[in-house]
């Protein structure tokens, strides 16, 4: 029994400096701060891919959530789809400088669904879709298309909703119409149309306009098929109230404009009067 | 004895009391899911480096295949090569804020070539090369925001391309140089080119047609030289002028052959204030 006692004294009084001499609890005070960042607060928009965006039987890609998106690499169509779907509201695409490219059996580069609205493709390349189809298709409202370049499609950026842009957009040698504006209410501004309407379709257009109260401002247009139009707004009831000002069009001689009445258009300049501009009208539309 | 056991085992267990706590499984419950990003999902896009674009005999980086590219780096120039060349379609080139620095000996900074079709290149700097700081025979081209000094010409294009917000200084012959029809040149800033002083380069010089050459800054293109030139050597007609200021150049300040749409010429000859309210001239001081 004495031994016992002993051996206990020991223990507890020989451990008892560990205790007396306590390094801290080594129990976290905390969870990790706030000085690092997540890869996903790095990048937290969603990537466009199978795993993220996966697609159905008419489109590769599909994004059926509100949200942030991006490219993370070339998108290359497939025959009978469409390359990427946006059925959803408040959607913004980024193609960040990639390029989404459509082998000749395919649908649409891009198609915005209808019944949504709120959407915004920007930044990056469009190409070589059905020469039926479009680089984007957009029934949706409320659209923004932004610093983009659309080439060698049936139509470059065709939109049919109400409310949108088209803003600073390359819309180049597409078979048909650069820019096909079916709805209402839109800005079309500082794009540059070159080499558009290849077929040359006696009412293909860079810039195509069959609606009303949308604004066509410091547009730069050239050579849009022989027979072509420059900048056509369609001549059917309902189709008033655009503004068209400060556009440049060159190419198509007497078809470089084409504006039904009930337009609110700047005056023509020609290089036909002079070398020397002496129209100050600062909404003037220029044709050469 | 047993008594012993006893007093040891709580003696530890009032001391170190984790040690009757289980730890639970080791073996992970599973794969990493989805709620993680890739490094390459984080920045998808492909550097610019020896080792996803190497150089040939030609060029010290090559773009060979469609993509969206951009610099991790500054990049400086080897003698008797171009810094980058584009040799295909559907490219996106970020130079992320960086330079490509030529060195004596080097060739253009970043060629593109005509087999390409809708290439951008944008936001950074490309500086003293040998040749050209770009030259490029591509069609849907976009330059913009870019800064391009000290080099032989500054930004020469020989196909459909937008020349927009670009910063071009310092060359030696021709700040921008625009050789193809249809081209915008929006906004760009250009001083003291021509430095060689050449009498056929200045500061903008256009050969082709159809182009629009719109609310450009031009100063001091060399004594000898022009600040925006339209030539008609390559029939370059129908060119649209409208809303620049010259400076530094004299009679020299525009040169425009027949045929183009001009807007009227404002100059400090007629008084500091102007009375012009024509919204497409161009100045001259």
């Amino acid at each position: 029994m004495k031994v016992s006692i002993f051996i206990a004294a020991v223990l507890v009084f020989g451990l008892q400096p560990l205790a007396a001499h306590a390094q801290g609890s080594l129990t976290p005070s905390g969870p990790p701060g706030a000085t690092m960042l997540t890869l996903s607060q790095v990048e937290p928009r969603t990537p466009v891919d199978a795993v993220h965006t996966p697609g159905n039987s008419t489109t590769q890609f599909l994004i059926t959530s509100p949200g942030s998106y991006y490219l993370t690499t070339n998108v290359v169509g497939t025959n009978s789809e469409q390359g990427i779907e946006i059925s959803a509201n408040n959607v913004t695409l980024d193609l960040n400088g990639f390029s989404v490219v459509g082998p000749a059996n395919a649908y649409n580069g891009i198609l915005i669904s209808s019944g949504f609205s709120n959407s915004v493709v920007r930044n990056g390349i469009i190409s070589g879709w059905n020469t039926f189809d479009a680089g984007i298709f957009s029934q949706a409202n409320n659209v923004v298309f932004d610093n983009l370049t659309v080439s060698s499609t049936c139509h470059g950026i065709e939109s049919f909703g109400i409310g949108g842009v088209v803003r600073n957009c390359s819309a180049c040698n597409n078979y048909n119409y650069g820019i096909y504006i079916v709805g209402t209410n839109y800005w079309i501004t500082g794009n540059n149309c070159v080499g558009n309407n290849t077929v040359n379709e006696p009412n293909g257009a860079a810039i195509y306009i069959s609606s009303a109260n949308s604004r066509i401002e410091g547009n730069y247009v050239s050579g849009s098929g022989p027979a072509g139009y420059g900048i056509f707004i369609n001549n059917i009831a309902g189709n008033t109230n655009n503004v068209a000002i400060r556009n440049a069009v060159q190419g198509n001689s007497a078809n470089d404009y084409f504006f039904n009445t009930s337009q609110i258009v700047g005056p023509l300049i020609t290089n036909t009067v002079s070398g020397i501009i002496t129209n100050s009208n600062p909404w003037a539309n220029f044709a050469f | 004895m047993k008594q012993l056991s006893l007093i040891v085992f709580l003696t530890f267990g009032v001391l170190y009391p984790s040690c009757l706590l289980a730890q639970g499984s080791l073996t992970p419950p599973g794969a990493p899911g989805t709620t993680m990003l890739a490094l390459s999902q984080v920045e998808p896009r492909t550097p610019v480096d020896a080792i996803h674009t190497p150089g040939d005999s030609q060029a010290e980086f090559v773009i060979s295949n469609s993509g969206s590219y951009y610099l991790t780096t500054n990049i400086t120039g080897v003698s008797g090569k171009d810094g980058i060349d584009i040799e295909t379609n559907n490219v996106t080139l970020d130079l992320n804020g960086f330079t490509l620095q030529g060195v004596s000996g080097t060739e253009e900074g970043i060629q593109i070539f005509s087999v390409c079709t809708n290439v951008v290149v944008h936001n950074g700097m490309i500086n003293d090369w040998s040749g050209d700081g770009i030259f490029s025979t591509a069609n849907n081209v976009i330059f913009e925001q870019l800064i391009v000094s000290g080099n032989d010409f500054g930004l020469a294009a020989q196909g459909a391309s937008v020349i927009r917000y670009c910063t071009v200084s310092g060359n030696t012959g021709v700040g921008i140089a625009d050789e193809a029809n249809d081209c915008l040149i929006l906004g760009n800033a250009c001083s003291g080119n021509n430095s060689g002083n050449n009498t056929q380069n200045g500061g903008i010089i256009v050969l082709g047609a159809n182009d629009r050459i719109i609310d450009n800054h031009v100063t001091g293109s060399g004594l000898a030289g022009y600040g925006i030139e339209i030539e008609a050597v390559l029939g370059g007609t129908n060119n649209m002028i409208v809303g620049n200021t010259v400076e530094g150049n004299g009679t020299r300040d525009y040169f425009f052959s027949t045929a183009q749409v001009v807007g009227p010429l404002i100059t400090n000859a007629i008084s500091g204030i102007i009375t012009n309210s024509n919204p497409w001239a161009n100045f001259q001081f």
